[in-house]
């Protein structure tokens, strides 16, 4: 299924009475909070028809969910309708009470939450989870509740024997599918998505994405789906709005928002989630294709100078009982050397050890076996058992999340005057002077220096956290994913100024993340990760738009695309990942591996696994 | 490029607070003690602590003179001139009872601040450096908090020589184990935080990441524990010494109930021996209790709204 014909049809069609499921007009919605009444929601309006996708775009805050929970009656103690109507149909949700209300819920208008993954009961079966439904809203015996429940997992791509599955023995796409399954189990006019798929992978997100698509067609409910990410928002919905502090700024059919977006706000968002392949139809991004020529020459001016050579290092994580002793390899043989000056993206899936190469760097982490050495420091032969100040000089780190990376009992000063107290022997007053500078160094008022974190936004506490890493002039910074609990408006801030932290101070930098449009962005060089072991690298332009090995191509594939032109094909991703797998399971000892084969230059593929 | 635009208005969108979210302000060292001051129950609890304080402090002005001098012949009721009466032996029971409190108070929290110490120290080395040293240290905790309490304290004060040291170090000695553990569970989830990571990768030295880093975020579970462990001390020492194992000449309520309990009090009916300084240690540790509910509600924020609706709801 393709989205063009259906949103033409949709948006030429006048918008019929009783086509539209839901309806909602000049809605406000307040909330009491400490005595105070806060509006979250303004005078918002749009309507849902049959059948059709509408997304809700919008930062944390912007009051999206308000409305999702208050299509569901869901606000709670503290938030109010102020004014305005939410009608489904022909009811009028404010005025619903009782059994009513609970016979509206689910029947009419269902939901999958935000952290869908863990809204399933951890002691119930996934089967049982589905059966309730049944036994609850429809008079139907087990015995036939358990026959529903099986086509329904079925139809959401579950195989039926995992009904007695408990959810922990589910992946979280799976998880994601069963809570998928509950809430289309008494098939509603309307199914609302919050953000479904942002604790997923991206390959794991296309293929839900991609089965909601089958299912709609199929069931033919609407959705209202919420989501930050805009790419994959214009990718899976026809219209769109979007939200920013409680208002709607703009609605419009979603081709045509991405675009010629008409507010700057939403340029704001769209420019945020670059898509990974270039489509040359679409004018490149003037700022963009600058960096994209400067890359290369940065990447050849620094190849003479190793400053992180990472070699076959290996680490296993035992766990378990004293009795079953269980080893999870993590990192496996993985070898790279970071250059002087160079930023270099290291991308993966959750869990494929590319934060355990990170924690192995910073001397968190104690690999197993292999080689590190930086800036001339044989670090696990020299500084077995803890690392030096002189390595802690040389490289510095920037966590993920900027929340709990920063002590919330000290003030920001504290961040940026310990290193120095540590590293330098400045005296109070010039640490104090070195700390201004430092804040601007990351653009932020100095006079931020006296807050606590906690009144800081999250886009300042990262700048925060990157200005304590700059306070010891670091060569190497490991930033571990440093963006992704940020806000879609402040990341491209955060990954701009790293860049500029390269080019002015020539800092090398290992960006961490699982999102292959800001590595193509903001990395000159690129390398995979799969599973523990590296299976392509080279140049970030090159790597994403020749992806050689078959993984990276997956990763590049299942990226959101607003402008994706090859529909997805599920036989392919069948096939592709039943490749990976074999790869994955019939991997080599780290000593016996093929070498690279070379595409250019730097480009590279593992071999390993390929016929 | 847009560096600087970016920039600037990110700060000036940082500084208004989004609408509907409501600004999360975790509580802090420096908000606790004028919030204790506002509860209620804190108040209540720490008027009652100040007077037995105050008393403790004032007993030569209170009460002076020898309080183990007979000044009547023997057992006496109430009355105007004994407030609470006179022992077997003659002495005024109210003089007892300030005397007493100076060095139950004394021994409860100079126990409580030791045992919290200890804890705390034992707790933190084993969360932070954890591997060998934990499991060192967990083995040694567990063992403590095994064996009996009760008849390792009786076997201890018997073989030591009588007197308030010997009551400390035994009471230390079984009251540390449990604020170990409690001190231990709170310090792993905080050795798993990201910025005490931060704090190793900026190089900082083990002792100043647990004192400085981590101890600050344990001020509410420190405060309990420490109150609890001066609720065990007064307890566990007014139960030592009623048993005997204290230093009988000594004057606290322990042993006013020692005495009372030989001169025979409960068969004779003179209760006014016994009551006044039992009644004294349960207001003390009712005191502290109070005051620990108002810590837990103060720092664990979602006991704190818990109450609040309920208020509202009213």
């Amino acid at each position: 299924m393709t989205t063009t014909p259906s949103a033409t049809a949709s948006s030429t069609q006048a918008p019929d009475a009783a086509d539209v499921i839901l309806d909602v007009r000049d809605l406000t919605i307040a909330y009491e909070v400490n005595g105070r009444s806060v509006t979250a929601v303004e005078n918002v309006s749009f309507s849902i028809r049959r059948g059709e996708t509408f997304g809700l775009a919008g930062e944390s805050g912007s009051g999206k969910s308000t409305i999702a929970n208050a299509i569901l009656k869901l606000l709670g103690g503290n938030g109010r309708i102020v004014s305005g109507s939410i009608r489904c149909g022909d009811v009028e949700i404010e005025s619903l009470t009782g059994e009513e209300l609970r016979a509206f819920r689910w029947n009419r208008v269902s939901m999958v939450f935000q952290s869908a993954m863990n809204s399933l009961n951890p002691v119930m079966t996934v089967g049982d989870q589905i059966i309730d439904v049944f036994t609850t809203h429809r008079s139907m015996s087990r015995a036939e509740a358990r026959d529903r429940a099986r086509q329904l997992l079925e139809l959401v791509g579950i195989d039926p024997d995992r009904m007695t599955s408990y959810p922990h023995q589910l992946s979280g796409g799976m998880r994601q599918r069963a809570v998928i399954a509950i809430a289309l189990a008494l098939e509603p006019d309307l199914l609302i998505m919050d953000e479904p798929t942002t604790a997923l992978d991206v390959v794991v997100q296309q293929e839900i994405i991609n089965e909601i698509k089958e299912l709609q067609a199929r069931l033919g409910f609407a959705i209202l789906f919420i989501t930050h990410d805009l790419s994959l928002m214009v990718e899976i919905s026809q219209r769109l709005g979007i939200m920013r502090h409680g208002v709607l700024l703009e609605v419009g059919d979603s081709a045509e928002v991405y675009a010629r977006p008409t507010h700057e706000y939403t340029r704001k968002l769209i420019d945020a989630f670059p898509p990974v392949t270039r489509d040359l139809s679409a004018p490149a991004p003037a700022s963009a294709a600058v960096v994209d020529g400067a890359s290369p020459d940065a990447a050849a001016d620094a190849a003479g100078e190793v400053v992180v050579s990472f070699r076959d290092v290996t680490k296993d994580f035992t766990g378990g009982s004293m009795f079953a002793r269980r080893s999870t390899r993590a990192v496996d043989g993985a070898s790279f050397d970071l250059h002087a000056g160079e930023i270099m993206a290291l991308v993966g899936e959750s869990g494929s050890g590319k934060s355990t190469i990170a924690r192995i760097l910073a001397r968190l982490e104690q690999p197993s076996a292999g080689r590190l050495v930086v800036e001339g420091i044989d670090v696990l032969r020299d500084e077995p058992r803890r690392a030096s100040r002189r390595y802690r000089n040389t490289v510095q780190m920037v966590f993920q999340d900027p929340f709990g990376s920063l002590n919330p009992t000290k003030r920001i000063r504290h961040f940026l005057e310990r290193p120095l107290a540590i590293y330098s022997d400045l005296s109070a007053a010039q640490r104090r002077q070195e700390a201004v500078a430092l804040m601007h160094s990351v653009e932020l008022d100095p006079a931020l220096l006296d807050r606590h974190p906690h009144e800081l936004s999250g886009g300042q506490r990262q700048r925060v956290a990157i200005a304590r890493a700059l306070a010891v002039n670091p060569k190497v910074i490991l930033a571990d994913e440093p963006t992704s609990m940020l806000d879609v408006s402040v990341r491209m801030g955060v990954l701009q100024l790293l860049k500029r932290l390269r080019d002015e101070r020539g800092i090398s930098i290992l960006y961490i993340t699982h999102d292959l449009a800001s590595a193509r962005f903001v990395a000159d060089t690129t390398i995979v990760m799969l599973r523990g072991a590296l299976v392509e690298g080279g140049a970030s332009a090159e790597v994403m738009d020749a992806p050689q090995h078959p993984y990276t191509r997956l990763l590049v594939s299942a990226a959101p695309d607003p402008l994706r032109r090859t529909p997805f094909d599920r036989e392919e991703r069948a096939r592709v990942r039943a490749l990976i797998h074999t790869i994955t399971e019939g991997r080599s000892p780290a000593q016996d591996r093929p070498a690279h084969r070379f595409v250019s230059s730097t480009h590279w593929y593992s071999q390993d696994g390929l016929d | 490029m847009s560096v600087q635009n970016s920039g600037s208005s990110m700060l000036s969108t940082a500084t208004t607070s989004r609408p509907g979210v409501p600004v999360k302000s975790p509580m802090y060292r420096d908000h606790m003690l004028a919030r204790l001051l506002r509860d209620r129950r804190a108040m209540i609890g720490l008027v009652i602590l100040a007077i037995f304080v105050i008393v403790a402090i004032a007993a030569p002005l209170l009460a002076p003179g020898n309080p183990r001098a007979s000044v009547v012949a023997g057992s006496e009721a109430p009355s105007l001139a004994h407030l609470l009466g006179t022992t077997a032996k003659g002495e005024d029971v109210l003089a007892l009872l300030i005397w007493g409190s100076q060095s139950s108070l004394g021994i409860g929290f100079t126990v409580g601040a030791l045992a919290t110490l200890i804890g705390l120290l034992v707790g933190l080395v084993s969360a932070f450096f954890g591997r060998v040293v934990d499991d060192v240290l967990s083995v040694v905790t567990n063992i403590f908090l095994l064996i009996p309490g009760l008849p390792l304290l009786i076997i201890l004060a018997a073989f030591l020589p009588p007197g308030p040291g010997t009551i400390v170090i035994v009471l230390v000695a079984t009251g540390w184990a449990g604020s170990a553990r409690v001190v231990r569970s709170q310090a792993l989830s905080l050795r798993g935080k990201d910025y005490t990571d931060a704090a190793v990768v900026t190089g900082e030295r083990a002792l100043t990441i647990m004192f400085r880093e981590m101890l600050p975020n344990m001020a509410s579970i420190v405060m309990s524990t420490f109150l609890a462990c001066v609720i065990f001390g007064i307890g566990a020492q007014a139960g030592l010494e009623f048993l005997g194992l204290g230093d009988v000449s000594a004057i606290s309520w322990g042993t006013n109930l020692y005495w009372a309990s030989i001169e025979g009090s409960l068969i004779r009916g003179t209760w006014w021996t016994f009551i006044p300084s039992g009644v004294a240690i349960a207001l003390v540790a009712f005191a502290l209790a109070l005051i620990n509910y108002a810590v837990d509600e103060i720092t664990n924020p979602r006991l704190a709204g818990r109450t609040k609706r309920k208020d509202r709801r009213r």
